[in-house]
């Protein structure tokens, strides 16, 4: 199979620079590609597939209750995403001082206030959103750390720009999908990977463990860690047991756990035994049926207390997801300005906060090109995407934003940049996003790599696997050559 | 989970023995794959679904009827099911193993397979689930949660060789006018195959009699899947679990599988026989399947750190 068909349509592309040529730095991905024989291609994608299954990252994993019940792989496509090193450096710069930035904007937001005292951020879209906790206020947590672990997601508009599409601050999920289909790709192109230098990510979970001991590692030498689930039925509970797993820690629920004054302890068949930190993967509302829901059986009644009381950390802090807020999004440049005296490096998406005259104006005029989103509605509900809706549509959002301004937000529509992926028996182009995962422990690490997903139908930009998106492997390549000219070479082998 | 894995190998083991008893033997008579559902317990389900005891209905029913609990997809369905619950403590090439069992038992062309060839089908699920023993045990260290897998494996056992005796000696007891003669041989060689233990017994004994036979399924020390070699492990495993040295209890369900075990150890089958061999296999379950219950109320009812250990083989 080769690329000469292949189309860019005029769309930003990931590995051609236009109909004829890749990039430079691609080169080694088409030419090891073109170099298969015919079918070779389709075999190993076919292989791949089986891998996974076998695997079991699949659907329906535990709803077998007929046979009938099929189960599917989720979608993956075994052309890499390829990003280059230079853009590696610049995102992983610029995720760096968004989680940073956006740190100390939560930190603040709890304790002194500051930014909504300086009228940065207007204090009552903190009031109202619904992840603020008022049983935080007044509270850090350890090293002053909120969110431990992050899943950004990021696009890549037809300007070549990187742009930031949501924070995801509260409990993301995928990174188990980055590091299998990692494995698959390792098997897929081995010769591939002996030849370039394609950064490892193998080492996600001694990094994560590392994030999370960091956190009691004061009061004790090797703090236990614990990864919370929500219990087997969760849609997220095969990569709850892969990180448990990966980082050799036990995986509980909220009922081997109780709390004695102040303290969490895991009951085990030899007693009961201190747990120093907790991974949560569930929401804040479930943790502790005390303080929250109480309805809550997902949680520890009392957790929250011996969390306040310093007893055991819980990542992410509860309370962080007030920064993850659609309208908070709007502020985060100002937010970085505020806080770090920096542009920010990965711009988001340009969006237009209706209850300011200037960009309402703006809205107004140019409807026809935005996404108007209510501000206050989660789950896509609302949502008005300009090109595509009716004049009724329009005239009515206009109405809206007139009459109600603080509850709409709009944004510039973006175009999502393609990559290659087998189609049949030949590539098309499929728009794509990135998922890196940030973790914020001693420092601030980004895995280099992430969860590319690929909407898989042609045309579409809806990249989440309810609505037909797949996933791709991601290749972030190493600097070129190492840095001769500081020629700290160890080991003292003559050149 | 090994319990599981370890029942869908002993259907396929017992299908396929049988498969081998009556080639060649135009008797197809209903009452050689009758035996078959009986020493799984499921009679009853089975005449509810078929009328007649064909092998081809005894087959469908045994390997692939999702009806029956103890079918051999069934079973894989549920190990598999356990396996995905504790993935965060078994082994990786454990999960691949019993995943890829299950899909071979679940794909489309399954029933097809079964058909056309029901002897390398069961064959199949055979190698497989000793695969996964091999796995399991060369794969995950030792401790706590390899003992309990352990348990329930030993347990499913003992339980198996008790049943299969049970049923064989019920349906070849009648037939005393042929003592010696070579269909009794033929009925023993079976009943040693069903329980993959005739070159064993063979390695020890040489002649086939009915008491050693008996003797070596039972009470052979040696032998992996004799009841007491099964309770022997079963009981080393509930004393590292707890661990209060072999010997003692300290708490019910030690206590119960100790007597059980000394019962085992010094009683001889000719008073079993005296006290009827019947009786004595009964109890033995009931009893063994009592263990089983008082294991869940001292380990997993008071949700002891339930979410790694709740989910082993629902013991």
């Amino acid at each position: 199979m080769d690329f000469k068909g292949y189309d860019t349509e005029n769309f930003y592309d990931e590995v051609f620079k236009d109909n004829k040529n890749c990039y430079e730095w691609t080169r080694f991905l088409t030419d090891r590609i073109e170099s298969l024989s015919d079918g070779e291609l389709i075999d190993r994608q076919k292989a791949a597939e089986k891998n996974l299954f076998e695997m079991g990252v699949t659907f329906t994993l535990y709803s077998e209750k007929k046979q009938k019940g099929e189960e599917n792989i989720f979608p993956f496509d075994i052309i890499p995403r390829v990003v280059s090193s230079d853009d590696w450096a610049l995102l992983e710069k610029g995720l760096k001082q968004r989680i940073h930035a956006l740190n100390l904007f939560i930190d603040d937001i709890y304790n002194d206030r500051k930014i909504l005292r300086d009228g940065i951020v207007p204090k009552e879209l903190i009031l109202s959103s619904k992840e603020f906790r008022l049983e935080c206020v007044g509270f850090s947590p350890p090293q002053k750390i909120w969110c431990h672990i992050t899943g950004t997601d990021v696009i890549r508009h037809s300007d070549g720009n990187f742009y930031i599409l949501e924070d995801n601050l509260r409990s993301p999920s995928g990174v188990s999908y980055v590091l299998e289909n990692r494995e698959v790709l390792k098997r897929t192109f081995p010769r591939v990977f002996d030849a370039v230098g394609i950064r490892p990510i193998d080492d996600y979970g001694v990094h994560l463990l590392d994030t999370l001991q960091h956190l009691l590692s004061e009061k004790t030498l090797n703090p236990k860690v614990v990864l919370l689930t929500p219990g087997i039925y969760n849609s997220a509970y095969f990569e709850h047991s892969f990180l448990a797993k990966d980082m050799g820690i036990e995986l509980v629920e909220g009922r081997d756990m109780v709390v004695i004054d102040d303290f969490v302890y895991l009951k085990t068949t030899k007693g009961l035994e201190k747990v120093d930190v907790i991974y949560r993967r569930i929401d804040d509302n479930f943790l502790d049926p005390q303080v929250f829901r109480p309805d809550s059986m997902l949680g520890v009644p009392g957790l929250f207390g011996a969390y306040k009381a310093g007893n055991v950390a819980i990542a992410n802090a509860p309370g962080g997801g007030v920064a993850d807020d659609k309208i908070i999004y709007a502020y985060v440049e100002k937010i970085i300005k505020y806080y770090l005296g920096e542009d920010p490096i990965i711009s988001n998406v340009p969006t237009y906060i209706c209850e300011e005259d200037e960009a309402r104006k703006y809205v107004l005029q140019n409807i026809k090109k935005l996404v108007v989103k209510p501000a206050n509605e989660s789950g896509g509900k609302g949502i008005v995407f300009g090109p595509k809706a009716t004049k009724e549509e329009i005239d009515d959002a206009k109405q809206q934003i007139k009459a109600n301004p603080r509850n709409y937000i709009a944004q510039t529509t973006m175009s999502l940049s393609r990559v290659p992926v087998i189609v049949e028996d030949h590539f098309e182009g499929r728009h794509v996003d990135l998922r890196p995962f940030i973790l914020y422990g001693d420092d601030i690490f980004v895995l280099p790599g992430g969860l590319t997903r690929v909407a898989l139908r042609k045309g579409s930009m809806i990249v989440n696997s309810s609505q037909g998106g797949g996933s791709k492997d991601t290749w972030v390549l190493a600097p070129r050559k190492p840095e001769s000219a500081n020629g700290k070479r160890k080991g003292g082998r003559k050149s | 989970m090994s319990r599981y894995a370890e029942r869908a190998g002993n259907v396929a083991r017992l299908i396929t023995v049988n498969l081998g008893l009556t080639l060649g033997s135009d008797d197809t008579s209903e009452q050689e794959w009758d035996p078959i559902v009986r020493v799984t317990g499921d009679m009853e389900l089975f005449k509810s679904i078929h009328e007649r005891s064909t092998p081809e209905n005894v087959i469908n029913f045994m390997v692939l009827d999702p009806r029956n609990p103890d079918s051999i997809l069934s079973c894989v369905a549920r190990a598999r099911e356990n396996a995905g619950s504790i993935r965060e403590i078994i082994s990786s090439e454990m999960w691949l193993l019993i995943n890829k069992f299950y899909h071979t038992m679940s794909s489309r062309d399954a029933s097809k397979r079964v058909f056309e060839d029901p002897n390398k089908f069961c064959e199949a699920a055979k190698v497989q689930s000793l695969l996964f023993h091999g796995a399991a045990y060369i794969g995950m260290s030792h401790g706590e949660g390899w003992h309990f897998s352990e348990l329930g494996k030993q347990m499913e056992r003992a339980d198996q060789t008790s049943r299969i005796l049970d049923v064989k000696y019920y349906t070849l007891l009648p037939t005393a006018e042929l003592v010696g003669t070579s269909i009794d041989h033929m009925q023993w060689i079976a009943l040693l195959k069903s329980a993959s233990a005739l070159e064993m017994y063979k390695a020890k004994h040489q002649k086939i009699s009915f008491d050693t036979v008996l003797n070596f399924l039972l009470l052979d020390d040696q032998f992996p899947r004799s009841v007491v070699y099964c309770v022997e492990k079963a009981d080393e495993s509930l004393h590292f679990i707890s661990n209060s040295p072999t010997g003692s209890y300290n708490n019910p369900s030690e206590k119960e599988m100790g007597r059980i075990l000394s019962d085992l150890r010094f009683t001889s089958v000719e008073e079993i026989i005296q006290q009827g061999m019947h009786e004595y296999l009964n109890t033995f379950q009931t009893r063994i399947n009592e263990v089983g219950s008082r294991i869940y109320d001292d380990y997993f009812s008071y949700t002891v750190k339930s979410g790694a250990l709740a989910h082993f083989d629902d013991i």
